[in-house]
């Protein structure tokens, strides 16, 4: 053992000391030999020879001085790098000297990089690394599931919360949350912050401690209990100059004093990006509505040690329906556990994986037709590698030679395609779901890098390799005696084939960023049942305690409303609960007067209060009846519905009396009928249709309170958005106005991850099409040089420019329709992955499908004019004298 | 090595130096300089224990096997 360790160490030094001390090992080498050399001389010397005979005859003893000196370089420890030192200065040599097609290459397989390990590293960042908790793989959100609502998961409803805490043993805790705005006043401007109202256990089932102070404990948040706050870091740091003092001041949240009882550390965001404050609220204890129809709650649970998703599904199953038989409200329901990371990336997964693939494919088709150009460079280089093997090169150091420049030319590439992947890594950050956006996001690190070289190698390999067969099969008195290449049919089939491939991949690029294209138009068609443009809007949210009465609330919002309409460009405007696709929830069971209730959730409607004008003002047209008026304001209630309810009344609900679940049946009467909106996602079916109360109605403040505002106006909508923030602090200096915005842009933010994907779905697109028709110049244009003879031959003997062009062409038209049919299929093979993420059009599209062919058989086209041009332009005469 | 052999093995330096070279990188020879009888500068090898330990190693090895390869060729012979 000690002798192995012995040899281990002795080579170790030898090889530092051959690596390092190259000169001074040359020169002892050299000493020794001259030694060698003398004794040999003193030897013969000794035996009776003269000294000059002895002196030839040692010198024929040892033979070619050099030649003993490279045995010896070839056994020396580390000989490979030196040969590595070798091939690499080598192959940068033969690179350089043809810089147009290293560029070429480098460009292609930089761009084909670039793109794969860009979305490699949003995939990385969202995917596969485990969100900043503790040990986050046992968190789970869990979602009601009613088959009837036909929504795919609810929120929970606290009195059903309550039971799983009780009654469900999978899980460690269970915590809850509703997300909330607060004002924050007193100390500098006033500010709408995101606010977070959390049960008090939230932090420790996610296993994040505060920074500084402490968390929030049980009794907090019920009702009577001193008030708390934890402050987000970002919050701290901003707003009170990162003062550890803050822990146990207090500071005024909605008008209300709270104390400051914690910091979050730096970083950590839940539940979603930009939450600032977070309060406790104490479901058990009796906040918030008392119902098993009221759907509001976010419910994240830590499973314990050891209990598997799919066990506490089963548990939630069996506890579903224990409380379905106990309540009518639970018939038919149960509950879903999702593993946290899972429900947070929701769709971004397969939207990912179609990108990861498109890239790719981007990156195939760059080998591909870096090895189609190394595979007509081969044919150029036929000659060297001939001349070298003739001149004892042996084979291995041949193929040694043409991997490490293929490997070389991929590294160049990979360099280039991630100094091309870090551009684009802020244009990736709009597709990371908003729930993880900030906290996660692509960085150029050491995974990414890990991706990158095994790119290098892989790209490296598969189109080093390609001209490996050729010259392995070289036979060398071809090219040695041929003023030509010989015969390129072989490489000409090969590079053929490559093409065909780069154009089947192609087919699948194009046709996957049709289908892309196709959802985003249809999209933007798509009717949201109001008229997004030239409307601005704000968060105006009134704190309660200078508002605390409806009557004071629509005083505000009356004269607001005037000022704002007083403005030159203004339209109209109006107050509303929620604008749309700004939040979901809100929603209450309709009792009609006369109508039994059908005990199943299919009465369940949104409700939003509004100010007179704001249906106008959002675009949302009358169909029946009257709307609201400024004279709505007295006892006699009033409501409008929109079309998807009048389901449920019998024939025209105007002058019908309706209510809601507890209220009863007869509370107020329908005055109008409104179109539907598609409020819950552009496209995804309404569930629900809109009950519209007037503000000036309402009986308390609270939920419904109006609190967005939105003003039409006659052109440039966010031009006014100075003067309306005026016009507000006219009437309450202190009133905080957050998020102003067009609605145009709340529509768009829809789709806005849709058309990054498509952004870059096109981008691929484009460079799958350019590369294929690179491939397809590069392909033709060998073909006529290494013809060139064969065409000045046959125009010689009275060939026609046409029969030329037929037959150069010939070929390539039937390779590029190979490919197309290759990518037909691919496509066909493929299309079914793409189905969850398109809208509006069939998976198997036939419109892009005919024109992904009809791009790249243009494309094919021109790429092929310049070659045949010029096979046309062959000079018969300098052919023949060439000859 | 040739007047050892008594001229069956020529060792010429082509194989002769990079197998001493080879040796000394196994750590099984050690080199040094000295002064040839012109007192020109010459490079001495020398055993090292390790190397000791070896040739003990593998001319064991060889005696079996040479002894395994006359006892296996015997029978040839005395057929022949």
């Amino acid at each position: 053992m000690i002798a192995f360790f012995e040899s281990v160490a002795a080579r170790l030094r030898h090889f530092a000391r051959n690596l390092l001390r190259r000169t001074r090992v040359e020169r002892e080498l050299s000493d020794e030999l001259d030694g060698f050399v003398d004794l040999l001389v003193e030897e013969k010397v000794a035996q009776g020879q003269s000294r000059d005979a002895a002196r030839r005859a040692a010198r024929l003893e040892i033979g070619r001085v050099d030649q003993v000196k490279e045995h010896v370089r070839d056994v020396r420890v580390g000989r490979w790098l030196d040969a590595l030192r070798q091939d690499v200065r080598f192959g940068v040599r033969a690179l350089r000297r043809r810089p147009g097609f290293a560029a070429v290459a480098v460009l292609t397989l930089g761009v084909g990089m670039g793109a794969t390990t860009a979305i490699f590293s949003l995939i990385d960042s969202v995917l596969l690394k485990p969100l900043p908790f503790h040990e986050p793989d046992r968190l789970t959100t869990v979602w009601e599931v009613r088959p009837r609502f036909n929504m795919p998961r609810l929120e929970a409803a606290t009195l059903n919360f309550v039971d799983w805490q009780d009654q469900v043993q999978s899980f460690e805790s269970l915590a809850a949350y509703v997300n909330a705005f607060v004002n924050l006043t007193g100390s500098g401007a006033p500010e709408r912050l995101a606010s977070s109202q959390v049960t008090p256990n939230l932090f420790p089932t996610l296993g994040v401690d505060p920074f500084i102070g402490r968390g929030f404990t049980a009794p907090e948040g019920s009702p009577g209990h001193t008030a708390v706050a934890i402050l987000s870091h970002g919050l701290w740091q901003r707003r009170f100059g990162a003062d550890r003092a803050i822990v146990g001041q207090t500071i005024r949240l909605d008008g209300e004093p709270h104390l400051v009882v914690g910091v979050m550390p730096r970083g950590f965001q839940f539940p979603r990006e930009g939450i600032q404050v977070w309060t406790p609220v104490d479901i058990r204890a009796g906040w918030g509505v008392r119902s098993r129809a009221s759907f509001f709650l976010n419910v994240v649970g830590r499973l314990k040690p050891g209990v598997s998703v799919a066990q506490a599904n089963t548990e939630l199953g069996v506890v579903s329906n224990r409380l379905a038989q106990a309540y009518k409200e639970n018939a038919d329901g149960s509950a879903l556990a999702i593993p946290l990371q899972q429900d947070m990336v929701r769709n971004a997964r397969t939207s990912f994986l179609l990108l990861l693939g498109a890239a790719v494919l981007v990156l195939l088709i760059a080998c591909a037709n870096v090895a189609g150009l190394l595979v007509t460079r081969g044919a150029e280089r036929d000659r060297e590698f001939a001349v070298r093997t003739a001149l004892g090169g042996s084979r291995i150091q041949l193929l040694r030679q043409l991997l490490v420049e293929g490997l070389l030319l991929s590294a160049a590439g990979a360099v280039v395609g991630v100094l091309l992947a870090t551009r684009t890594f802020h244009l990736l950050e709009t597709l990371v779901p908003d729930s993880l956006r900030g906290a996660v996001g692509p960085t150029l690190d050491l995974r990414l890098l890990t991706v990158a070289f095994m790119a290098v190698v892989f790209t490296g390999l598969v189109f080093g390799l390609v001209p490996l067969r050729h010259a392995l099969k070289m036979d060398l008195r071809t090219p040695l005696n041929a003023r030509t290449t010989g015969h390129p049919s072989a490489r000409r089939r090969a590079q053929a084939a490559l093409v065909a491939a780069e154009v089947a991949l192609a087919v699948v690029v194009l046709f996957s960023t049709g289908l892309m294209i196709r959802t985003i138009l249809n999209l933007q068609a798509v009717d949201p049942g109001f008229r997004p443009e030239n409307v601005l809007t704000a968060n105006v949210a009134l704190t309660p305690a200078d508002y605390p009465t409806p009557a004071k609330q629509n005083a505000f919002y009356r004269e607001v409303v005037e000022r704002v309409g007083r403005l030159p460009g203004v339209v109209s405007a109006g107050f509303t609960t929620f604008l749309p696709y700004t939040t979901l929830i809100g929603a209450a069971p309709v009792a009609v007067e006369g109508r039994p209730d059908p005990g199943n959730g299919s009465n369940v409607a949104n409700v939003r209060a509004v100010t007179p004008d704001f249906l106008r003002t959002l675009g949302v047209p009358l169909l029946s009846g009257r709307g609201y008026s400024d004279r709505d304001t007295g006892k006699a209630a009033v409501a409008l519905v929109s079309e998807r309810v009048t389901a449920l009344f019998d024939g025209n609900p105007v002058g019908q009396r309706m209510g809601f679940g507890a209220i009863g049946p007869a509370a107020m009467t329908v005055v109008g009928v409104v179109g539907d909106i598609k409020g819950e996602g552009l496209e995804v079916p309404n569930t629900r249709g809109m009950i519209y109360l007037p503000a000036a109605q309402l009986d308390a403040i609270g939920f419904f309170s109006p609190r967005a505002l939105a003003i039409r106006t006659a052109s440039d909508p966010l031009g006014l958005a100075a003067a309306v923030k005026r016009e507000i602090w006219a009437v309450n200096p202190d009133q905080t106005i957050a998020d102003v915005r067009t609605l145009d842009s709340i529509v768009n933010g829809q789709i806005s991850g849709r058309k990054v994907q498509t952004q870059l779905f096109t981008v691929f697109a484009g460079l799958a099409l350019f590369m294929a028709a690179l491939g397809v110049y590069g392909l033709l244009s060998f073909v006529v040089t290494s013809r060139e003879s064969e065409l000045g031959v046959r125009m010689a003997m009275g060939a026609q420019r046409r029969d030329l062009v037929s037959l150069i062409a010939r070929d390539s038209v039937v390779w590029v329709a190979c490919g197309l049919v290759g990518g037909f299929a691919l496509a066909v093979a493929v299309s079914r992955s793409m189905s969850s993420v398109i809208y509006g059009v069939h998976s198997l599209d036939w419109m892009s499908l005919t024109a992904s062919a009809c791009v790249l058989g243009a494309a094919a086209g021109v790429a092929a004019l310049v070659p045949v041009w010029r096979a046309t332009r062959v000079d018969p005469i300098a052919v023949l004298r060439a000859e | 090595m040739e007047q050892l052999t008594q001229g069956a093995f020529l060792v010429n330096p082509g194989s002769l130096f990079p197998a001493l070279h080879r040796l000394e990188q196994k750590g099984w020879l050690k080199a040094e300089w000295g002064a040839s009888a012109t007192n020109r500068k010459a490079k001495y090898y020398r055993l090292t224990a390790a190397g000791r330990r070896q040739l003990r190693a593998e001319t064991a090895n060889w005696g079996r096997i040479s002894v395994a390869i006359s006892r296996a060729l015997r029978p040839v012979e005395e057929g022949a």
